[in-house]
């Protein structure tokens, strides 16, 4: 039987147990619990790794614990600005938006683009226009807005610091007990098809427009049947110029190393030596997941009908 | 035996060092765009002034290299000539989105850093491959879109303009045809594929120009740089970005292979992420800078898409491969000898 693998991710980032509440790390157990139970249950059901992966991040964007659809970070001008993609592995066909506001799950507007457009990458007002159009549910923006992530922004509204996904390198008071991050999913369905999705609302205090990996096919978020699903989140920077999550697929298909050498190359070789701070989770044909982080914590959780079974945080 | 083996062996290697050598003059390679030219199409006088403004970037981005600057610099320089032509899709001369705006994209990589910088769709910014640049080395980010890019290249000190500045009569009136043919979907500015899905395309273009320029070179320190710039697609809606501005996807530069830049139908370039994938072929597959090059197209092909690139490896050997009927080409060897071509 054709073996099925549910991985996800919910930010990678300076996550220490010594930051955590007991409450608060169950909050964020429960909410990975949560979302891989929904995600899984597509597969076994029989769905598509696209369909599972994205059960799975909608049920994440809908969580106020996670940087991504509500609870979205704060831009400099206190706006929400949220970014997602998704890659189907059998077709290679993807969708990607970048610069959204008001969409609820930006995932579902990934996948809509991906299905029912021209297009791979769309941005900003005119991906909202093609949300409206499609039908894509909106909410307003109090939908959206935490009042964490709120008095997180206005405490760094002013400076030009801004924070990324979890780290605080800036903001070690502001952050000491809460943290972010980006959300993805990758998964191989019964078919043997694989998928990966990323999703998130980008980093505190962001300015001019910045585009980080999530919605860049090749950086954040990559899958190939003949070789891996790959999920990226961290410094998003260096894990565009490094094409990370591309380079993991490149590194198996042209070099024959398996998902776990090639992942631990990117992630612990070459982003290390780059400053990219950051984790990644993939999964290959045969339903093998990995899970990669050069950070202290990534929030993380997996299933598969091999027995595999993961939740965790910390490194 | 032992002994004969070795020596026929050492031979080996020099010869195919020499060979190597030997086609490794290249340090500059330009494209402008690639789609359905052919010579039905082409005037004479049009031919010429094609030929002279490829020229014109070929000798511009030379004069850099042998002046000794990076080929950074070379890459900015020569992109800005091309920019600043009205007949390439970049910069002045770019072509229209749904709404009327020319909206901008462009990104350059550093193959030494592996630092890289983009911006895409700006509409203020007279040269977007220096704002990309100045996202590359006076900012924390790679990637900046839009409103926000145009404030940063304004404050990094970079020349804006009005909108009207990117104004041609020619890409006005391709908008004016594209709207009246087909108001619902957009069409790739320089492609006449009547091979692809209709459907999905759309309507088959009916305007002949072509687009997107980029650059590789190579530089005395032995240093990659690649730069893609474009004004996208003809007729594009809902805030499109295409592969040009993606690093990866239509511009990589790494020392230890290769410089690429791209030109086609961006959605399956992104989908490929060609430029790393030829980066890819050759660091871990050992395949060499044309080999990479046929592979990475044919795999566009295979997928329904067309196009070209230019690549240019560390040690001077490029390549210049495309499946559609023609693409504005040219390079430039150390020792000035320029070549240039056109249709397939």
């Amino acid at each position: 039987m054709q073996t099925i693998t549910l991985a996800i991710h919910g930010g990678a980032g300076t996550i220490l147990k010594e930051d955590m509440t007991p409450e608060l790390e169950q909050a964020y157990y429960n909410g990975l619990q949560e979302a891989l139970n929904g995600g899984y249950a597509v597969l076994e059901e029989g769905g598509s790794a696209v369909n599972a992966i994205k059960a799975a991040i909608v049920i994440l964007e809908d969580n106020m614990l996670f940087n991504a659809g509500r609870g979205s970070v704060f831009t400099k001008k206190g706006v929400q600005e949220m970014d997602a993609a998704i890659m189907d592995g059998k077709t290679l066909d993807a969708g990607a938006v970048t610069g959204v506001r008001n969409v609820r799950n930006p995932i579902e507007l990934a996948t809509e683009v991906m299905r029912n457009s021209n297009h791979v990458f769309l941005s900003g007002k005119g991906a909202t226009d093609f949300a409206i159009k499609q039908g894509i549910k909106l909410e307003p923006d109090e939908y959206f807005f935490s009042q964490f992530r709120y008095d997180q922004w206005k405490a760094i509204r002013d400076s030009d610091n801004y924070s990324l996904d979890h780290t605080h390198q800036h903001l070690e008071e502001l952050m000491k007990d809460k943290k972010f991050g980006t959300v993805g999913a990758v998964a191989l369905d019964a078919e043997g098809n694989i998928a990966a999705a990323t999703s998130t609302g980008g980093m505190t205090n962001k300015k001019y427009g910045r585009i980080g990996d999530s919605p860049i096919i090749g950086s954040g978020t990559y899958a190939n049947n003949k070789t891996c699903g790959i999920s990226c989140t961290g410094h998003g920077e260096m894990f565009i110029r490094s094409v990370a999550a591309y380079d993991v697929s490149c590194l198996m298909e042209y070099k024959g190393m398996s998902l776990k050498d090639a992942m631990e190359v990117v992630v612990n070789e070459k982003l290390v030596k780059m400053g990219g701070e950051g984790g990644m989770i993939g999964v290959d044909a045969r339903g093998n997941a990995v899970m990669v982080l050069n950070s202290a914590g990534m929030y993380r959780a997996g299933r598969s009908s091999n027995g595999w079974n993961e939740l965790a945080i910390y490194k | 035996m032992k002994r004969l083996l070795l020596f026929f062996m050492c031979s080996m290697v020099i010869l195919s060092s020499l060979f190597a050598q030997q086609k490794g003059d290249y340090i500059l390679v330009i494209h402008g765009g690639a789609g359905t030219i052919t010579r039905q199409n082409m005037t004479p006088e049009k031919e010429a002034v094609y030929r002279s403004v490829l020229q014109k970037a070929l000798e511009t981005g030379y004069a850099v290299l042998k002046s000794g600057k990076s080929s950074i610099d070379a890459v900015e320089a020569t992109i800005r000539v091309l920019e600043d032509d009205p007949h390439f899709n970049a910069g002045k001369g770019a072509v229209f989105t749904h709404d009327g705006r020319n909206e901008l994209d462009a990104a350059i990589m550093n193959g030494r850093t592996l630092a890289a910088g983009s911006v895409a769709g700006v509409t203020t910014i007279r040269n977007p491959i220096s704002a990309a640049r100045a996202v590359m080395e006076k900012s924390e980010h790679v990637m900046l879109i839009g409103k926000g890019a145009e404030q940063f290249a304004k404050e990094a000190g970079l020349q804006i303009v009005d909108p009207k500045y990117f104004w041609t009569k020619e890409r006005w009136d391709g908008l004016q045809k594209a709207l009246k043919e087909d108001s619902i979907k957009a069409k790739l500015d320089h492609s006449f594929n009547q091979q692809t899905d209709q459907k999905k395309l759309g309507i088959i273009n009916i305007d002949y120009k072509f687009g997107t320029v980029g650059c590789v070179a190579l530089d005395n320190n032995g240093d990659l740089a690649a730069g893609t710039s474009t004004g996208g697609m003809t007729n594009k809606k809902y805030g499109r970005v295409g592969d040009a501005p993606i690093i990866g996807a239509g511009t990589y530069a790494n020392n230890n292979t290769v410089a690429v830049s791209c030109t086609g139908w961006g959605e399956f370039y992104i989908r490929n992420v060609v430029a790393h994938d030829l980066s890819a072929l050759m660091e871990y597959k050992g395949l060499s800078v044309s080999e990479a090059g046929k592979t990475v197209i044919e795999k566009v092909g295979k997928l329904g898409g067309d196009g070209g690139l230019i690549a240019l490896d560390k040690n001077g050997n490029m390549t210049m491969p495309f499946n559609t009927a023609g693409m504005y080409r040219g390079a430039i060897k150390k020792d000035g000898t320029i070549e240039i071509y056109i249709y397939n």
